[in-house]
């Protein structure tokens, strides 16, 4: 018994040791890696001060095509942000015993990507120190915000989702920065001291913090749908051909959970190889979310064909203008979305050996985000070159200054993600060990089988 | 005087504080200390009622004011006809007094949560650091000092590996 009961100790001890094992002291590839990040994020800020001081001239956009690849990286990146707080809410509420290893990655993915997302409507502007226009102050021009354009909305939804998933991602953090605080000294000792609030673990801090965990993921959830929805509506509320339509919301939000259940599978194959976590983060999680994938690949799929179809029977003449166009000029585009979101990622994710790889579903999930952008793109280009008035019709590139700044917000987001896994536990610890706890393995009949304590 | 008892499992963490209350020590003296929940009543109840949820529903009403007001005045101190529209109408009003509802009630649980758990905090000053790695803490306020020997003993007994103690008076 005693020393079972040493075993076990030791068991916790080392799993925080390796649940934390990436805010260790930094290698020397990670300084290579951080600085190869920080070189494309300064490549991008460089291309950024150009179009600052040239204006947006310098980027492809232009009449009539004045949303490019500025407004798609916003679409695609708000949309990334989506599956992290909404997985892990939603499983949080289901009581999924499983979601316990994913959820931290999970919730960081949603801050960092809606911090990037929200970065691009501000370039857009082109003038982003007149940016305070949009606030309604009363400024000396007497200017004030038009609450009946969803523009407005989307800043007031961002904002919120902001805060939101900031406050959902500390609140689980909570009880791990104790345990982080209790391993360190000097100053990060005061540092994290500060960030625990005071965390001892009292039965009553746990009750009071698993309510409130529940409640907040509760909340959350209806905002993160009404996020992509009003994104949705940017589009949806004009009337430019090929976007004044009532499905898109639900198009948009499936989408948006779509690339961001796949970005998930990416950061846990990443978690598993870099920092050795195959333990916690097992091949039943990638299995788990294959299914999730499969099933949001074909609600994707089916509202794209209803979209299409309802397009295709009407033959209504701009709308069909806008679909041929699209065929044709950027058809290779719309065959990699279709075959990237529909045409493998459904008939592989059905077999449980590729859910179980972890080389293709990194493939699949890499080959659906690349699709989903492909996807944003198609939406904000072609209705926008081909509108209601044939000579204004035109086209659009991205230039180099877009491109650029493109890459620099995905080294970004892995910039804020390397920089999180070093200062702050990238596993929710004590929710892994909740689960552990909570489970046992029972004898039933011949065989054994696992048994969950449901807890509150 | 207080007490912080460690033990390395449930069961003998459980069989600790039934001595204790058999003790006649009182259950709201007795707290546990862990690194994970532990479904309410394992080892001790705390069936007190949470009012940190009325921050959550004041901050609602609170951001559902703010966001009507913001929406309508804005509206009327800026009259802007927009495709045939009321100018003060109701679905962009009722999408701004929506967000700024969940925004307000999201921040009000949360700092509701820490009000309440800072408020309610039991007046424990022993810790250890063992229980950041599974371990799990009894600790027992508000012991009288002839008591202090036999209830060190009796937790000793009931498999607690390690217990400190404070002096407060």
């Amino acid at each position: 018994m005693a020393e079972r009961e040493a075993v076990n100790k030791m068991d916790f001890k080392s799993a925080n040791t390796e649940m934390l094992l990436s805010m260790k002291k930094p290698t020397r590839q990670w300084y290579i890696f951080v600085s190869f990040l920080g070189a494309v994020i300064l490549w991008g800020f460089i291309a950024w001060m150009i179009q600052v001081f040239y204006g947006l001239g310098v980027t492809g956009i232009n009449r009539p095509v004045m949303w490019g690849f500025y407004i798609t990286n916003f679409v695609f990146w708000v949309g990334l942000s989506h599956s992290g707080t909404l997985v892990s809410a939603i499983l949080r509420l289901s009581h999924a015993n499983w979601r316990r290893p994913i959820l931290r990655g999970a919730e960081a993915m949603t801050v960092f990507a809606i911090l990037v997302g929200g970065m691009f409507p501000i370039l857009h502007t082109g003038r982003p120190w007149k940016i305070y226009y949009l606030l309604p102050i009363p400024s000396s021009l007497g200017l004030w915000p038009n609450f009946k354009s969803p523009l407005p909305w989307d800043s007031i939804a961002i904002t919120t989702y902001i805060i939101g998933s900031c406050t959902f991602l500390y609140l689980g953090m909570i009880p791990d920065l104790a345990v982080v605080r209790d391993r360190s000294n000097g100053f990060r000792k005061k540092i994290y001291s500060i960030l625990a609030i005071g965390w001892k673990g009292s039965a009553h801090e746990w009750s009071l913090y698993s309510k409130t965990s529940t409640l907040m993921a509760a909340l959350i959830i209806p905002v993160a749908v009404s996020v992509h929805s009003i994104v949705s509506w940017d589009f949806a509320m004009t009337l430019v051909p090929g976007w004044h339509s009532t499905i898109f919301a639900p198009y948009f939000v499936a989408g948006a959970i779509f690339s961001g259940v796949a970005a998930v599978i990416i950061l846990i194959i990443a978690l598993r190889k870099f920092f050795y976590l195959e333990k916690y983060l097992t091949l039943d999680h990638l299995d788990n979310m294959g299914k999730l994938l499969l099933v949001i690949a074909l609600f994707w799929s089916y509202l794209y064909f209803a979209d299409v179809l309802t397009i295709w029977y009407a033959h209504k003449p701009i709308e069909w203008e806008v679909f041929t166009f699209t065929g044709k000029k950027y058809g290779l585009l719309l065959g990699i979305m279709v075959i990237g979101n529909s045409l493998i990622t459904i008939p592989s994710l059905c077999f449980k050996k590729v859910r179980r790889s972890p080389s293709a579903m990194l493939l699949i999930s890499l080959l659906v985000n690349l699709s989903m952008f492909i996807e944003r793109f198609l939406i904000v280009v072609p209705p926008l070159s081909h509108r209601n008035i044939p000579f204004v019709w035109g086209s659009y590139s991205p230039s180099w200054v877009e491109i650029s700044i493109t890459a620099a917000a995905f080294a970004g987001f892995a910039m804020l993600f390397t920089l999180f896994s070093k200062f702050l536990p990238i596993m929710a610890m004590t929710d892994i060990h909740e689960g552990t706890m909570l489970s046992s393995k029972d004898k039933f009949g011949r065989t054994t089988v696992n048994k969950i304590i449901e807890g509150e | 005087m207080e007490f912080l008892a460690l033990f390395n499992n449930i069961e003998s963490a459980s069989k600790g504080i039934e001595e204790l209350v058999k003790k006649k020590i009182p259950e709201e003296n007795i707290t546990t200390l862990s690194s994970v929940h532990l479904p309410d009543g394992v080892l001790v109840k705390t069936c007190d009622k949470a009012w940190y949820k009325w921050f959550s529903v004041a901050g609602g009403v609170i951001g559902a004011i703010f966001g009507f007001s913001l929406a309508t005045v804005t509206a009327l101190l800026y009259p802007l006809y927009t495709g045939d529209k009321a100018i003060i109408s109701a679905y962009p009003v009722g999408i701004i007094t929506y967000e700024f509802t969940m925004l307000c009630a999201i921040l009000g649980a949360f700092i509701g949560m820490v009000l309440e758990i800072s408020g309610k905090r039991p007046k424990i000053s022993l810790y250890d650091t063992d229980i950041s790695d599974g371990m799990i803490g009894i600790s027992i306020t508000d012991i009288s000092k002839k008591n202090s020997a036999q209830i060190k003993t009796m937790l000793k007994k009931s498999g607690a590996y390690k217990i400190n103690l404070e002096d407060s008076q």
